[in-house]
């Protein structure tokens, strides 16, 4: 993980704990006022859900890292080394010439590669990640279940409860597990990185 | 020093002598770091006990410092080096006229 985070050419010193976790909150605080605004605006249409989507995207890509080899971000590419490895392989292959044009970081070992307790870092936030995103999407796949299994069974007598509701929720579970596939992992690892010390 | 004195291991549940022997050797965590191709970060967590390294990096530490693994990394608390040099009871009078010194002051 770096200790600093680039944002529009300005560097911010992250190497204290408590910012990250301000960060991690403010960004998630930003995707519920998103998801609250895209209520409001259209349900979660087309609209709202696109503009939610590109948002995460971005924070992502940006501001958390991880996914993606561009190498911006807080954490380090997360196949990083994979990609380094097949670079350092076969450095004049089409493939290795199109990642020095694409991948700015490449060439830097310390900046585009993790270490081992990284690496082991890393595979420990996806599995909490894993668990925590299968609630989500389990939860989607149960609200789904219930409109289309369940009660029609509990309402026989014809009464008639808006499914349009139930559809808009299952889609807004949906955009959630969206939205944490891209950022859960990074959040988890910001989150509980202590403090970063200086080399001495 | 007691060896039950000995600060208890981080989350790794490993005594280790990375910083005695750093500090020894007057090489700074990033030099280590660099040696070891791993963050310096990496070192600050295996100095606190906080990771346990794999065999790999053990190893490599065992030989960067020319010493085996043992004297390096341990499950039970490791005697300090010079009471391990010195034999116990010379490290205890050196430690008793430590205490003498400062009570002294």
């Amino acid at each position: 993980m770096r200790s600093e985070l680039v944002l529009f050419g300005k560097r911010i010193n992250m190497a204290s704990q408590t910012r990250r976790r301000r960060l991690v909150t403010l960004i998630y605080a930003g995707f519920a006022f998103l998801m609250a605004a895209g209520w409001f605006l259209d349900r979660w249409q087309i609209v709202s859900s696109t503009l939610i989507l590109f948002s995460a995207s971005y924070v992502s890509r940006l501001v958390l890292g991880g996914y993606g080899t561009e190498g911006r971000g807080m954490v380090k590419p997360f196949l990083g080394n994979e990609v380094r490895a097949r670079y350092t392989k076969n450095p004049n292959s089409y493939w290795s010439r199109l990642c020095r044009l694409t991948i700015p970081n490449v060439a830097d070992e310390r900046e585009f590669c993790s270490d081992e307790r990284e690496m082991r870092r890393r595979d420990g936030a996806h599995e909490v990640a894993y668990r925590r995103l299968g609630m989500v999407v389990i939860t989607a796949f149960l609200v789904a279940y219930f409109k289309n299994a369940a009660l029609p069974l509990l309402l026989k007598d014809g009464t008639v409860l808006p499914s349009v509701f139930f559809d808009q929720l299952i889609y807004g579970l949906l955009i959630v597990a969206f939205i944490l596939f891209l950022s859960l992992p990074q959040a988890i690892l910001l989150w509980t990185e202590p403090d970063m010390e200086e080399p001495q | 020093m007691n060896t039950t004195d000995q600060k208890a291991p981080g989350e790794s549940g490993l005594y280790n002598r990375i910083a005695v022997l750093r500090a020894e050797r007057e090489i700074s965590r990033q030099e280590l770091a660099d040696a070891m191709d791993v963050n310096y970060q990496t070192i600050g967590f295996l100095e606190r006990g906080d990771y346990s390294p794999s065999l790999k990096l053990a190893l490599s530490l065992a030989e960067y410092f020319a010493l085996p693994v043992e004297a390096i990394f341990s499950k039970r608390p490791l005697q300090p080096l010079s009471q391990q040099v010195y034999g116990t009871g010379r490290a205890r009078a050196s430690h008793k006229f430590e205490t003498e010194a400062e009570e002294s002051k």
